[in-house]
């Protein structure tokens, strides 16, 4: 009886949410401020990435520019404007450059040169790229284990920063300033920091280096729509591993885009405490839609085609690696594989995420005797926008999770809603089917950035 | 007293060729177009850009485009390739709810916009 007056009270806040219209969104963290552009340029509901914000992602946060796109001037005026005495070679060059507006030094060809030519020459963003971003959450718990089941404290403050040094390199950096759950260790804290250097050497090939979640699914653990559980491929653990697909790790990678829709990313894991690394990648591929330089596809206007609005991306990843139970105890080990698969489909407003995931730990609970355990993991989403523009989503996921001990089943519906594109209010039920209990969660979250 | 008058004559000289074709009401967020002196199909055209366009941003951000020939968020060239590539972009943002006939119209327009602001 509680429980089905709970559900009334949440649905009834939610629908007083959803009542609260606006007007136009305004959404000002780092990257809007920096780029004088909305939310929604890149992202569908916040933080879940378009296919616009993938490409700027891939691209190192350096906007989408074709290079070369300078504005020519008229080629007889350009030539008339240089004159002069002094080496003939050079003004020739000089004039021929100008009457055919053909670029040369790289600087000329970076795009939004603007603003303070200082920090421009020098390489640093005009505006101070950081943001926050805040969530929290009133979760419903029935059968909560300390018999409180309404929680107000679960909780997170998190500061970000992003941004590229001209189209040279890209950073970003997100530290966890606080949350309930206070054992998480400082090193945890810094889920991200790190800085890609763009092209290296005039190749296609970009060098990421520092802290940061290794490319192998698809989507980063904040790429999600849900405020508190990524898709279980990416979240789920065996035993008593840390490891995790969207952990952060110390890791160097390389990463190119070929053929504008081949993405391709690999690179070593250092672990702590050990000496070998750890190695992965990841490659994906995109049929129909933008590409991964988020150039649009050719689409004719006279006539119809499914692949004007259908976009299908695939992914496929492994990590190999070993880790102790806390990173210091180099006596038990367990060398462990995770090898999967991911699907982002796209046609209009639905969007469905299909992703699995097969592991192998060959001593997951770090016993003297050692205790072999495969995994396999399988997680779909189908998500539904509403609004014009978006700024609702209804969605369903179902997850099957074997860790090698139990099969668990999960079954969420959720819903968001965004008042603002920098404010998301969610309503997100949890059935959990595992061989100890039933648990049934009801959590609603809301979750802004500025 | 040369000067500020030269000075003057240069400014007239400039805001003329900027808005050449096409006259602009407003200004910002409020920003429109002027379609008294348009043919009959780009003034359909533009009522169609008036209705759908604003739905999700202010029309001052493709007028400055046409005008300046630079889309002001990218910083990319706005020529006639981009204004359908930019067609494309907004046929296919699942939220626009424009459909084929309504972008091609508004990618019409902008071409006729980019042609009078040329003039």
């Amino acid at each position: 009886m509680q429980s089905r007056f709970t559900i009334r009270l949440v649905l009834l806040l939610i629908g007083a949410f959803t009542l609260m219209s606006a007007g136009k969104a305004h959404a000002i963290p780092a990257f809007s401020r920096q780029h004088k552009t909305e939310c929604s340029t890149c992202h569908t509901i916040y933080p879940e990435l378009n296919e616009y914000g993938e490409a700027f992602q891939k691209n190192s946060y350096v906007p989408l520019v074709k290079p070369s796109e300078a504005k020519a001037p008229a080629p007889s005026a350009a030539a008339a404007a240089i004159a002069g005495e002094g080496d003939p070679e050079l003004l020739d060059k000089l004039k021929a450059q100008a009457a055919t507006s053909k670029v040369e030094n790289d600087q000329a060809q970076e795009p939004n040169r603007k603003g303070n030519e200082g920090l421009w020459l020098a390489g640093i963003p005009e505006l101070l790229p950081v943001s926050f971003r805040a969530t929290q959450n009133i979760v419903y718990d029935e059968h909560a284990a300390d018999g409180d089941k309404f929680d107000f404290s679960t909780r997170t403050f998190a500061f970000q920063a992003g941004g590229a040094f001209r189209d040279k390199f890209g950073f970003f950096a997100s530290y966890l300033l606080t949350t309930h759950a206070d054992n998480t260790s400082d090193a945890n804290k810094l889920h991200e920091l790190f800085l890609q250097w763009r092209h290296i050497l005039d190749t296609p090939i970009n060098l990421k280096f520092g802290r940061f979640e290794p490319k192998l699914s698809l989507w980063k653990k904040n790429n999600k729509v849900t405020t508190a559980s990524s898709l279980a491929t990416l979240s789920y653990r065996v035993g008593s591993s840390p490891f995790t697909l969207e952990s952060s790790q110390d890791a160097l990678e390389a990463n190119t885009i070929l053929w504008k829709r081949l993405f391709i990313a690999g690179g070593i894991v250092d672990r702590k405490g050990q000496n070998s690394k750890e190695g992965y990648g990841h490659v994906s591929v995109k049929i129909g839609g933008s590409d991964f330089l988020g150039n649009e596809p050719a689409v004719d206007l006279d006539s119809d085609s499914v692949w004007d609005y259908l976009s299908v991306t695939f992914g496929a990843f492994g990590y190999f690696g070993r880790n102790t139970i806390n990173d210091t105890d180099t006596f038990t080990k367990n060398r462990f594989n995770r090898v999967g698969g991911d699907m982002d489909l796209q046609y209009k407003r639905l969007r469905v995420k299909l992703s699995g995931v097969k592991g192998r730990d060959d001593n997951p609970d770090f016993t003297t005797v050692p205790l072999e355990r495969d995994s396999v993991v399988l997680a779909s989403e189908a998500e539904y926008y509403l609004g014009s523009p978006i700024n609702a989503v209804g969605l369903f996921r179902y997850e099957y999770q074997d860790d090698g001990v139990g099969i668990v089943r999960r079954y969420i519906p959720a819903i968001a809603y965004t008042p603002l594109q920098n404010v998301k209010v969610t309503l997100e039920y949890r059935y959990e089917d595992a061989p100890a209990a039933i648990s049934r969660i009801t959590l609603l979250g809301v979750t802004y950035s500025f | 007293m040369e000067k500020t008058v030269i000075l003057l004559v240069l400014l007239c000289l400039l805001s003329t060729a900027a808005h050449a074709g096409f006259k602009v009401i407003g200004k910002g967020d409020n920003m429109r177009l002027d379609p008294s002196s348009f043919p009959p199909a780009m003034k359909a055209n533009y009522e169609i850009m008036r209705v759908r366009c604003v739905k999700c941003h202010t029309l001052e951000r493709t007028i400055v485009a046409i005008q300046t020939g630079i889309a002001p968020i990218s910083g990319q060239l706005f020529d006639r390739s981009a204004t359908k590539a930019y067609g494309i972009k907004m046929l296919r943002k699942p939220d626009s709810n424009m459909s084929k006939p309504e972008v091609k119209a508004t990618v019409d327009l902008m071409n006729y916009l980019l042609n009078e602001a040329e003039h």
